[in-house]
């Protein structure tokens, strides 16, 4: 089986050389980019199945190269690193089709599971998805692909399917938020809070500030 | 006594005057009456007995003459006793009248009834001597005497009754006249006397009228007033004595106005010097007072704000409105921290100012008034921004190398089991550890700045405690169960209603629970109690771990406070942002814990109406 094959793009040298240490494996081949530009080249002579992509960059940052490859590579995903709170634009990034956020301090496990997930989601479909998980995980396919209407409809199912579970409502809750409907996607994250408090990306969600530069959280 | 006669003696005399003049009007009447009571004596005296006399004088010539007639009729030898008889009656009248001389020509006519009667008793005598020739002799010559003394008797008694009548006439006269003059005197004694009183009473009562007008002006505060004192009677007396009074109160009055000024002047003084603005307004809401910081902070003149209204120089309505509430109430109204802030304009750049509502005492006579205090917070607020920012920022910087030094450390630990001796995996866990610790302490860093950015925010709702209450336990089920812990969450009967942000309430139970969780052994209990009392809801959670130290009951809500024991878990910042979180709803919340008991966290919510 070919290896899959990830680029990272952070300017912070460890950060590229921890990530590339936890990623690299049997199945993985990673590559670094120091910079937008960089990434950009490097995206142009090879091909990669996923980006690792720090949002804050010196030069062209993250949030241009997201902009860039959402217009000339849209079948590209990519994985958005941050570091808590720093984000331009999360809503931004999300309408661009990344629906996986990294936030600093991450570890090579959490790294993992979510480069897992992203590459896993690529070969979801509607027919596969039966259970809870691969319902929301196909309904962030769909955000990562653009088709908030499809999400919001995969991720209603997948409420339907299990009430008590809080990620489909936050998920919900997001789309609404690209959408615009700022009070709808309150409503649905404080459902999927109000169901669970411990889980934290609802909480941070019902935290933001409107307007604020933070979020929204998916995980 | 002595000095005090003059005044009894001034009574006496304004008597003494009335009485002299009754005694005037008394003198005259009775001299008066004398006067015409003599009159009416004299006349009956003076007159009455000549015309008496001539009258009785007459009869007995008449008489004579008679007993002459009845001698010619019948000759006597000699002449009669009868005759002599009459001429005694007649020389005794005629005596009379002529003792009785009161007018001049009585005397002239008196002298001739003398003369005359001497003729006829002549003439008689011969009368009786004749034989013959009695009847001629008679008619010759004693009838002609006897008529003319008849004559003059009358004229005699004629000239009195004369005289009678004009002393008569005098003495009416006399009598209209002291009737006149009685009444002139009496009218005039009355005008005098009313004169005299009035002149007596006002000079008696006017020093006291002088001393009521000199009380009344003491009264309206003027104490330089003195009353005239040279006499020696007791008014002087008394007027000297309310001098007296009147300069004492002068001096007290002065003691206590520069006691008052001296106040108001150190008032004044430390309105104007305080480093606060001070803005002080009556019950009209008029400002009486503003300090130079105030007057800057509103960006007013202190001239000309003086004595304007409140809302003129400082355009805050809801801060008049409390002002207004103040008054109404007499006490300072209530509001938390943040709601006590305002914004002014003042000169330029916006400031933020704290303020705080003091009413005046208010006394009998109303004079209600409140300060107002400004505490310029801008900076402070700076200061907190810039903090969170700092903080913000800080931990946002310390991401990065600490996700370089925790994907180092983490993917070391991957091969450390096949690589590494104990003694370096002993090092490498430490340093693991420690990059945990720093990664929590991070965390709660940044849920402090959004907690406290967000504080402001809290969307309370009507909410159902207990319902809370099973969230958070099904938030830290998973977690309880892998420890070993039993939670207990005994059921209430009625449903308790709080008013709350849900989600920061839940943040709290979870933070409580989570804490007591990691200080409970494995099989110990946990239990959670939420009941309602009175106005409040307290929600608990009880553990029966190892207990607080009591030198750290005190300080475990403090923010990076860690108790000496506590296991190294964070920045020690739940129990604050709890804390804070449950202030902002009004609540309070509380430990009570015995080393080696357990502890129990309490917090309180109000109830929703």
């Amino acid at each position: 089986m070919e290896k899959r094959r990830i680029l990272i793009v952070d300017d912070e040298k460890n950060i590229r050389f921890t990530l590339i240490q936890a990623l690299e494996s049997e199945v993985l081949e990673a590559d670094a980019a120091i910079n937008g530009e960089d990434a950009l080249e490097k995206i142009e002579r090879g091909s990669y199945d996923l980006i690792l992509l720090d949002l804050k960059m010196p030069g062209m940052d993250g949030m241009d190269v997201l902009r860039l490859l959402a217009k000339n590579r849209p079948d590209l995903r990519t994985v958005i690193i941050t570091a808590h709170g720093a984000v331009g634009s999360a809503v931004e990034a999300m309408k661009l089709g990344a629906v996986d956020f990294l936030e600093k301090p991450f570890t090579p496990s959490e790294i993992r599971s979510v480069v897992a997930k992203a590459l896993d989601r690529e070969g979801l479909s509607e027919e596969q998805a039966m259970e809870y998980l691969s319902l929301v995980e196909l309904a962030k396919k769909y955000v990562s692909q653009r088709q908030p209407a499809a999400a919001m409809r995969v991720a209603r199912k997948a409420a339907s399917l299990d009430p008590r579970r809080p990620e489909a409502l936050n998920l919900m809750g997001v789309v609404q938020e690209i959408e615009g409907e700022a009070g709808e996607a309150r409503k649905s994250y404080r459902a999927a809070y109000s169901l669970d408090p411990s889980y934290a990306p609802s909480r941070k969600n019902l935290e933001r500030e409107d307007g604020s530069s933070h979020g929204p959280y998916l995980d | 006594m002595a000095q005090f006669s003059s005044f009894k003696t001034k009574i006496l005399v304004g008597y003494g005057g009335a009485f002299a003049l009754i005694l005037v009007v008394l003198l005259w009447g009775v001299n008066s009456l004398t006067t015409l009571g003599r009159a009416s004596d004299s006349i009956l005296r003076e007159n009455y007995k000549s015309i008496l006399a001539a009258g009785n004088m007459a009869a007995a010539l008449e008489r004579q003459n008679a007993l002459l007639l009845m001698a010619i009729i019948k000759p006597v030898p000699n002449v009669p006793v009868q005759f002599r008889q009459e001429e005694k009656e007649f020389l005794l009248w005629l005596g009379r009248a002529s003792d009785n001389i009161t007018i001049p020509e009585e005397k002239g006519l008196v002298e001739d009834v003398s003369r005359k009667y001497a003729a006829y008793l002549a003439a008689s005598s011969n009368l009786y001597g004749q034989i013959t020739g009695k009847q001629a002799l008679f008619e010759n010559t004693v009838s002609p005497i006897a008529d003319g003394i008849l004559e003059t008797c009358s004229r005699l008694r004629a000239v009195n009754q004369d005289a009678m009548f004009q002393a008569s006439a005098r003495a009416a006269t006399l009598a209209r006249r002291s009737v006149w003059s009685m009444l002139a005197i009496g009218l005039g004694a009355l005008c005098a006397g009313l004169v005299f009183s009035l002149l007596l009473s006002s000079r008696l009562a006017r020093p006291v009228t002088l001393m009521r007008d000199a009380a009344a002006r003491i009264a309206e505060g003027d104490y330089d007033v003195r009353l005239p004192a040279n006499g020696g009677d007791e008014l002087s007396g008394l007027s000297r004595t309310f001098n007296d009074m009147a300069h004492k109160l002068k001096l007290f009055h002065a003691i206590n106005i520069s006691r008052i000024l001296s106040e108001k002047r150190k008032s004044e003084a430390i309105i104007q010097s305080v480093d606060d603005g001070v803005i002080v307004v009556d019950k009209d809401l008029r400002i009486t007072n503003i300090n130079p910081k105030a007057a800057v902070m509103c960006n007013a003149d202190p001239a000309k704000a003086l004595n304007r209204h409140f809302l003129e120089t400082v355009k805050d309505d809801r801060l008049f409105d409390l002002i207004r509430q103040a008054l109404k109430e007499g006490r300072a109204p209530e509001t938390d921290q943040d709601g006590a802030m305002l914004t002014l304009e003042g000169d330029g750049e916006p400031r933020h100012c704290q303020f705080s509502i003091t009413p005046m005492a208010t006394g009998e006579d109303g004079d209600a008034g409140v300060v107002v205090s400004l505490r310029d917070v801008t900076r402070l607020k700076e200061l907190d921004r810039l903090k969170s920012e700092f903080v913000m920022t800080a931990s946002h910087e310390l991401r990065t190398p600490l996700t370089g030094v925790n994907m180092s450390i983490e993917l070391l630990w991957e091969s450390a089991e096949a690589k590494l001796d104990d003694r370096e995996r002993a090092l490498l866990l430490a340093a693991r550890e420690d990059v945990q610790r720093l990664k929590a302490l991070i965390n709660e860093l940044l849920d402090l700045s959004r907690i406290e950015a967000g504080k402001m925010r809290l969307e309370i709702v009507p909410a159902d405690a207990i319902s809370l209450c099973e969230q958070a336990i099904s938030a830290m089920k998973t977690q309880a169960v892998e420890k070993g812990v039993n939670v207990l969450f005994p059921h209430v009967d009625a449903p308790v209603r709080v008013l709350a942000d849900p989600n920061k309430i839940l943040w709290v139970l979870v933070n409580l629970l989570a804490n007591a969780l990691r200080y409970t052994d494995p099989g110990g209990t946990i239990r959670i109690a939420c009941e309602r009392m009175g106005p409040q809801a307290h929600l608990c959670v009880r553990d029966d771990g190892k207990g607080i130290r009591i030198e750290d009951q005190s300080r475990i809500f403090e923010k990076f406070y860690q108790a000496k024991d506590a296991k190294p878990s964070g920045a020690g910042l739940g129990l604050a942002i709890s804390r804070e979180i449950v202030r902002a709803h009004g609540g309070t919340i509380w430990v009570e814990s015995a080393p080696g008991k357990g502890s129990a966290f309490t917090f309180t919510l109000p109830i929703a109406p």
